[in-house]
């Protein structure tokens, strides 16, 4: 059956939605709903922007630890012909001796 | 404020794609009624309120999206739509076709409570898009290409549901003028 036109007015006068004034409880509702997202966006903003500083951090110390280890491996490199062509009882010499000049440095510290 | 009144919604869209938030609160107070019944007769009293909330709050966040083509309150429907989807689809289910077996009480002596129960129970026994389809062109005076566009389906398609919807409802209400017969 398909309804004719009075049919379908009378069914649409049925269904109406009443008229009324607009609702200011739902419209402050919405705004409230707005300022939340607004604050939620914000902060995932700066969790992003965070993250980038955490992670750019990260890869700075990554870099400075790189560089030490390569200037430790220059040192070792200039220190160990000097080693190996010095006798047992010349390295024992100079251990003593920087042993010496640390405690040296630490009395001097505490006096 | 006052001039925001009487402002078309396609300024007031303009406005609020830029960040106005007096101009979008104009458009939410002139097009809440029907929004929040439109979705009330698709998707209940009770979910009604939280989906238009997501409606508007989508409309704010994607208000460049509107381009101006078509009518912003059409616009807003299309939303408010895929919202209901989303949610039926969501909550893993569609809306039920039908609801209770108990059948449209009888027709004596009603409030409008009961009133409205009662055409909420019919709506409820057609499917989602027939049910919209109907409440779009019958209640809220759509056309047919219109309700098409909000609801993404061919134009026959939409006829076919409106007609099919309409049929079905008339079964259900009864072919009368007079809610208290």
């Amino acid at each position: 059956m398909t309804p004719n036109p009075d049919q379908l007015a009378r069914l649409a006068r049925r269904l109406a939605l009443p008229e009324r004034e607009p609702d200011e409880a739902f419209v402050a509702r919405v705004r409230l709903a707005r300022s939340a997202a607004g604050l939620a966006r914000e902060a995932e903003r700066s969790r992003r922007e965070q993250l980038i500083v955490e992670i750019g951090g990260g890869g700075a110390l990554l870099f400075a630890a790189s560089q030490l280890g390569r200037i430790g491996e220059q040192a070792a490199s200039l220190l160990a012909p000097a080693a190996t062509s010095l006798g047992g009882l010349a390295l024992f010499g100079l251990a003593a001796a920087m042993m010496l000049s640390t405690l040296g440095g630490e009395r001097e510290g505490l006096a | 404020m006052a001039e925001l009144a009487h402002q078309a919604d396609e300024t007031l869209a303009e406005a609020a794609a830029r960040g106005d938030g007096a101009a979008f609160e104009r458009l939410v107070r002139r097009h809440e009624r029907v929004v929040r019944g439109f979705l009330a007769r698709l998707a209940g009293p009770n979910r009604a309120d939280d989906l238009a909330q997501e409606t508007f709050l989508t409309a704010w966040t994607k208000a460049s999206a509107f381009t101006g083509e078509g009518r912003y309150k059409g616009w807003l429907m299309r939303i408010a739509w895929r919202s209901f989807l989303m949610d039926s689809r969501g909550r893993g289910r569609r809306l039920p076709e039908h609801k209770g077996t108990s059948g449209i009480p009888e027709q004596a002596d009603r409030s409008d409570a009961e009133r409205d129960l009662i055409v909420e129970d019919a709506l409820g026994r057609l499917k989602p898009e027939d049910r919209a389809a109907v409440v779009l062109c019958l209640v809220l005076g759509h056309s047919h290409g219109e309700a098409a566009q909000i609801l993404d389906m061919p134009l026959g398609t939409l006829k076919t549901r409106v007609a099919r919807g309409s049929a079905k409802l008339i079964e259900l209400l009864g072919d009368t003028d007079d809610p208290e017969s």
